[in-house]
């Protein structure tokens, strides 16, 4: 009888009762005591009804509640408030930005006549934002690339009305993947092709004459596409200058600079150029993974920008660049390091990577842009991401608005270009983007105006003018 | 004459947007509501669960570590829920207009 509880012990003692001839007895007290139980719960429930307030009593305080009370509601308080203010910053009083449509390019000349559309696959400013090179080419190719390339280079005219005009063609053997202008140095452009060739072109008298070109050994990136270029800053060219004078013991010449190449093949090379001196010289040639035996196909890359005067308490290795792959997995890379510079790698996307880059509000934080329309944000800190953004819309290529914690993101379907508060995890109200192909490739001059290229999968170029200066920003805006 | 529990709870549901509050003890019932019963109820049984699953959860992943606040956030509405030893509060909140 372990089991029983103490109700069930009374009631034992009753039957006995009941066995000594009091059975009539009984069944009247427990008569008497359900009544009297009734009796009680409505009393109390009655007693909610005269309280016909907002707050409804329907047993007695229990103990310890108030200093329950007195515990939580402030830190309540100032979550409420909190939501408030996250509320009201998605209301409806945000300002819509008009994107104006300075210059539309049509590109259908030269190559891609037939039955294959040529699309943009490439697009950059010149440093002073007065000249745009364009690469138009296949966007897929079955077997090995067997089409032209060609880059059409446009320069402003401010003469008889604002406007660029075609001014230069660069021709190729192979389709440009890839085409970027030094971001101090106008008249240097880099590009780079589908069968793994990284050119050099000078620009500086406005044509293509002999010795203008300089172009990396044959057999580069295993003759496989140049996926990215990038050109190094100031700081970060100095930094690889120097590995080159310890490594080679060569001299390093005043206006040499440092290009970073990454090809499917899975290597990224370091470049020493100089275009006035006609040096090419490989630095090094990371082969990213390459001690895990297995050799990502490189899709992006990008460095952790140089800030010398950040301070003491933020400070953070500035040694870092980042590589995405088409497997999904983002490379975290050491520049030091010889052959194989990964020392983390970040499972974060799903699908191939099809950008990554480095904010400059914060020098930690970069953001990548997969396949299956996700935008994630890491810090370089931390393995998982900061934010993950799952956007119900397309995205095929990605741009940082230089002053603002903002991306332009390119549609892959619509053809319009969307601009995203990175830091707020929401889409900044533009209205004026139009578009009818796959956006192909974005690219953003901040001089002046902001200026945005893109071309699309059908070869047009579209010029955006967007006022970036009224987007309004909160100090939370700039925290991540 | 309110008592203090009741004066906090209907300062908490001044403030803007609180559409309710509920106070939940630790065997998961409503004991001050601005909400009705049935309601109260269903907040009071659905967060309580959530509650001790999130315990678990933060408890699980550092067992040094505790909850200490939880914040739903859905289309319509936002729920925030102070949980503690004893009982658990809970605040609905909606955009205000």
């Amino acid at each position: 009888m372990s089991g029983l509880s103490g109700y069930d012990s009374e009631a034992v003692g009753f039957d006995s009762i009941a066995q000594a001839k009091r059975s009539g007895t009984q069944s009247g007290t427990q008569t008497n005591f359900s009544a009297s139980g009734v009796g009680c719960q409505t009393t109390l429930n009655h007693d909610i009804g005269c309280t016909a307030s907002e707050v409804v009593t329907s047993i007695k305080e229990p103990p310890g509640l108030n200093e329950f009370l007195r515990k939580v509601v402030p830190a309540m308080m100032d979550q409420l408030d909190q939501t408030e203010r996250d509320f009201s910053s998605d209301s409806d009083d945000e300002e819509v930005l008009n994107a104006k449509l300075f210059q539309e390019l049509k590109l259908h000349d030269g190559i891609g006549a037939g039955d294959h559309q040529s699309a943009v696959l490439g697009v950059t400013w010149s440093s002073a934002g007065n000249s745009l090179a364009v690469s138009i080419g296949k966007l897929q190719h079955e077997t090995w690339c067997q089409n032209t390339g060609l880059i059409k280079v446009y320069t402003l005219k401010r003469a008889g009305g604002e406007k660029f005009v075609h001014s230069l063609d660069i021709s190729e053997n192979n389709c440009v993947s890839v085409v970027k202008y030094h971001p101090s140095v106008a008249a240097l452009l880099a590009y780079g092709t589908t069968s793994g060739e990284v050119v050099l072109c000078n620009l500086m008298n406005g044509n293509m004459e002999e010795g203008t070109q300089l172009a990396s050994p044959s057999g580069c990136h295993g003759s496989r596409r140049v996926s990215a270029l990038q050109w190094a800053d100031a700081p970060l060219a100095n930094v690889y200058l120097i590995m080159q004078i310890h490594n080679k013991g060569k001299r390093r010449g005043a206006a040499d600079q440092v290009l970073f190449s990454s090809g499917s093949d899975g290597t990224l090379n370091v470049w020493q150029v100089n275009a006035n001196q006609k040096v090419f010289e490989n630095i090094t040639s990371y082969q990213i993974n390459s001690t895990r035996k297995v050799v990502p196909d490189i899709t992006c890359f990008d460095y952790v920008k140089f800030y010398p005067l950040r301070a003491s308490s933020d400070k953070l290795p500035d040694d870092i660049f980042v590589v995405g792959a088409k497997c999904g997995r983002l490379f975290l890379c050491k520049i030091h390091e010889k052959i194989d510079p990964v020392y983390d790698v970040l499972e974060g996307n799903g699908t191939c990577v099809l950008d990554v880059a480095f904010g400059v509000q914060k020098p930690n934080i970069f953001v990548s842009i997969s396949i299956d329309s996700e935008l994630r944000v890491y810090d370089v800190m931390q393995n998982a991401p900061i934010k993950v953004l799952c956007l119900d819309w397309p995205i095929s290529c990605m741009a940082w608005l230089p002053t603002i914690p903002c991306v332009v993101l390119g549609q892959a379907e619509e053809g319009e270009i969307k601009v995203y508060n990175v830091s707020a995890g929401k889409p900044v109200p533009v209205e004026g983007f139009t578009g009818n192909a796959c956006v192909t490739c974005v690219a953003v001059s901040q001089i002046g105006t902001c200026r945005i290229a893109s071309g699309d999968a059908e070869g047009c170029v579209r010029i955006w003018e967007l006022p970036t200066r009224r987007i309004r920003l909160t100090g939370d805006d700039l925290d991540f | 004459m309110a008592n203090e529990a009741e004066e906090t709870i209907r300062k908490l549901s001044m403030h803007k947007g609180v559409v309710g509050v509920v106070v939940v003890n630790g065997e998961g019932i409503p004991i001050k509501s601005t909400l009705d019963n049935h309601i109260s109820v269903q907040y009071a049984g659905l967060l309580s669960s959530l509650v001790d699953k999130a315990k678990s959860v933060v408890r699980d992943l550092d067992p040094t570590n505790d909850l200490t606040f939880l914040r739903i956030r859905s289309k319509k509405s936002e729920v925030m829920v102070a949980p503690d030893k004893d009982f658990v509060l809970i605040v609905v909140q909606t955009p205000v207009e």
